[in-house]
């Protein structure tokens, strides 16, 4: 008679591989579920603060222009050429009846510090000529300053290249990732973001804004 | 080795937990993360949103605020005591005048944690016909020392307006005509100096002045007749040494002659149509605007002789007013017209087929509007600048001067 004991004091070999291979299945599975999760929620992460991004500057803009008038905004800035930087000035109020504006203001595409037009991605930071959307206050007077309101700006807007062609059919061409049209009445500004991710793979957020000056 | 083997079994139990206690805390970690960035940009957007929503509610009051002011209403919209409300927004309008006719309302606006401020000044259109301090339609003189300049009855007399420095009043005396407008020495206009689209500013003396614009006007502006009211006559008046009474109401007299001593009361409301009107020296015509304006209507010859009077009791140039058909030029028979009174006449002189001539004891507060217009020496003319708003022609139209988001108090 054999003792009963030795069957359930442990495990046999083949137990032991079993559960083994399951617990290497299994972490496996959590790693790779892990992995992508953060992945996407990496990717999702920075969707969303270019998205905050591009809604803060947009805001940014459109406070700076509502105070202004068609009469102070240059260049004309009309299709299908548009503009990537618009001068502008906002009202201070009246004095005797008149309106009275501010000293001139501008809002503009820059290249960002160390790229240059040129094709190449001269900053190596995986963007290529990418650029900066800069507002410049007291234009032309010695108390000029100019600060920067957003960085990781597309040298072109989403779906646009450089080839003399309307390529996105927004009514533009080759307009910049930072850029104005203007009517009789309304501007429209364009900005489109770009970044890499974790994977290096490029992203790309888009927004609009239409607003009429109100002066 | 049953000993041995128990140690194991425990190890294996533990490692389970540690395992399954790492993974959940990953997870939780990830779901945290992924919480937080959520709830960040949710923040954000409902405070974008509820900026937003102030910024409309404000706007919703200034639109209240400028129909009140249109509507002759207070533009006064709640109060930050007693707010407007709608919905989470609640909002209040203050208006300012910001001197004649202009108006700064700024409005307040909450919405939860947002507030908003923003300003709008607004002014009355001028719809006013007589826009002009002088204006001739075949041409304008102004001989030596003549001075035109400008005041606001709405805001008091031409004397609380005079700026003894610089020797005038207001700059709004425009002066304009449809051909060419003459300047001899030292006469002075503190305003435009507008001549016709073919005109020219002839400047025909040293040391003349005009203050603001000397630009040909773009286009030629058009004096329609007379219309004079049809009312019966009842005969012709000759007033000597005593006092005739006309109005309140319609008259209509084929001529009217003042001689020595005689006076001549115009009782507003009143209309009155005057054929042939000659005053002599020591004559007086008063024009009593208590009770309502008082127009004159002159369809021949028009005479107020040196030494004459004529009198206005209004601050408001608006309720006396002159209007001549006359013809002194090329009309048959020719009248004569003659301004030549000792006056400091309150009121508006219209003359769309006369020339006429503005003597040295007649200064005029209001506005001059003739065939053609000579200034004699020295002789003054301050023109009222709400005569640019025509009150009596329904309710006032406003239109936007300036809009800006303000400072929050």
């Amino acid at each position: 008679m054999k003792p009963r004991t030795r069957h359930t004091a442990g495990f046999t070999l083949t137990e032991l591989v079993l559960a083994g291979a399951i617990l290497a299945v299994s972490l496996g599975a959590l790693t790779l579920f892990t992995s992508r999760s953060a992945d996407a929620l990496g990717t999702g992460a920075l969707q969303a603060e270019l998205d905050a991004r591009l809604r803060r500057t947009l805001a940014r803009v459109t406070d700076e222009l509502l105070p202004s008038g068609a009469a102070v905004l240059s260049p004309p800035a009309t299709a299908p050429a548009g503009s990537s930087t618009l001068t502008y000035r906002r009202s201070e109020g009246a004095v005797n009846g008149a309106i009275h504006w501010g000293a001139p203001q501008r809002l503009a595409f820059a290249y960002e510090t160390g790229e240059l037009d040129d094709d190449l991605d001269n900053n190596r930071n995986g963007l290529v000529d990418e650029g900066v959307v800069t507002w410049t206050r007291d234009v032309g007077s010695a108390d000029e300053v100019s600060v920067i309101l957003c960085h990781d700006v597309a040298e072109y807007a989403a779906g646009e290249v450089e080839n003399d062609v309307d390529d996105d059919g927004d009514g533009l061409v080759d307009e910049r990732g930072f850029s104005f049209e203007r009517t009789s009445s309304h501007v429209r500004v364009h900005l489109t973001l770009a970044r890499l991710d974790a994977q290096r793979r490029p992203l790309t957020r888009t927004l609009e804004v239409t607003l009429q000056p109100r002066n | 080795m049953k000993r041995q083997l128990t140690t194991i079994a425990r190890a294996r139990r533990g490692s389970a937990i540690v395992t399954v206690t790492v993974v959940l805390a990953t997870l939780l970690l990830l779901l945290a993360a992924c919480m937080r960035f959520l709830g960040a940009s949710r923040s954000e957007q409902v405070q974008e949103g509820d900026g937003l929503l102030a910024l409309y509610a404000a706007e919703a009051g200034l639109a209240e605020s400028y129909l009140a002011l249109e509507n002759g209403r207070d533009a006064h919209v709640g109060s930050a005591e007693e707010p407007r409300t709608f919905r989470d927004a609640s909002y209040w309008v203050e208006p300012e005048p910001m001197g004649a006719r202009v108006y700064a309302l700024r409005a307040t606006a909450h919405d939860r944690q947002a507030r908003e401020r923003i300003e709008l000044v607004v002014r009355e259109i001028p719809d006013g016909f007589f826009r002009y301090a002088v204006f001739g339609d075949e041409g304008v003189s102004f001989r030596t020392s003549s001075f035109v300049d400008s005041y606001d009855s709405s805001l008091g007399s031409y004397a609380s307006q005079y700026d003894n420095t610089a020797d005038h009043a207001g700059e709004h005396g425009n002066v304009g005509s449809n051909a060419d407008i003459a300047l001899e020495t030292n006469s002075q206009i503190y305003g435009n100096a507008n001549p016709g689209p073919d005109g020219e500013l002839q400047v025909l003396g040293p040391n003349t002045l005009v203050s603001g614009t000397t630009d040909p006007a773009e286009e030629l502006v058009p004096l329609p007749p007379v219309v004079v009211p049809a009312i019966a006559a009842t005969g012709s008046k000759v007033v000597k040494g005593k006092t005739l009474v006309l109005g309140p109401g319609d008259v209509h007299l084929t001529r009217l002659e003042l001689q020595a001593g005689g006076k001549v009361e115009i009782r507003g409301p009143a209309r009155v149509v005057l054929d042939d009107l000659l005053m002599r020296a020591n004559t007086s015509l008063t024009m009593l605007t208590v009770g309502g304006p008082v127009e004159i209507y002159g369809t021949g010859n028009f005479q107020l002789q040196s030494n004459s009077n004529l009198i206005t009791q209004t601050t408001r140039p608006h309720d006396a007013a002159i209007y001549l058909s006359s013809n002194n030029v090329d009309g048959s028979p020719r009248s004569t017209v003659e301004f030549n009174a000792n006056s400091e006449y309150t009121g508006l002189i219209y003359a769309p087929r006369a020339r006429i001539a503005i003597q040295t004891m007649f200064e005029i507060y209001g506005s001059v509007m003739a065939r053609h217009v000579a200034l004699g020496s020295n002789s003054g003319i301050h023109y009222d600048v709400s005569l640019l708003f025509d009150d009596d022609n329904g309710a006032p139209v406003y239109e936007q001067v300036s809009w800006r988001p303000i400072a929050l108090q």
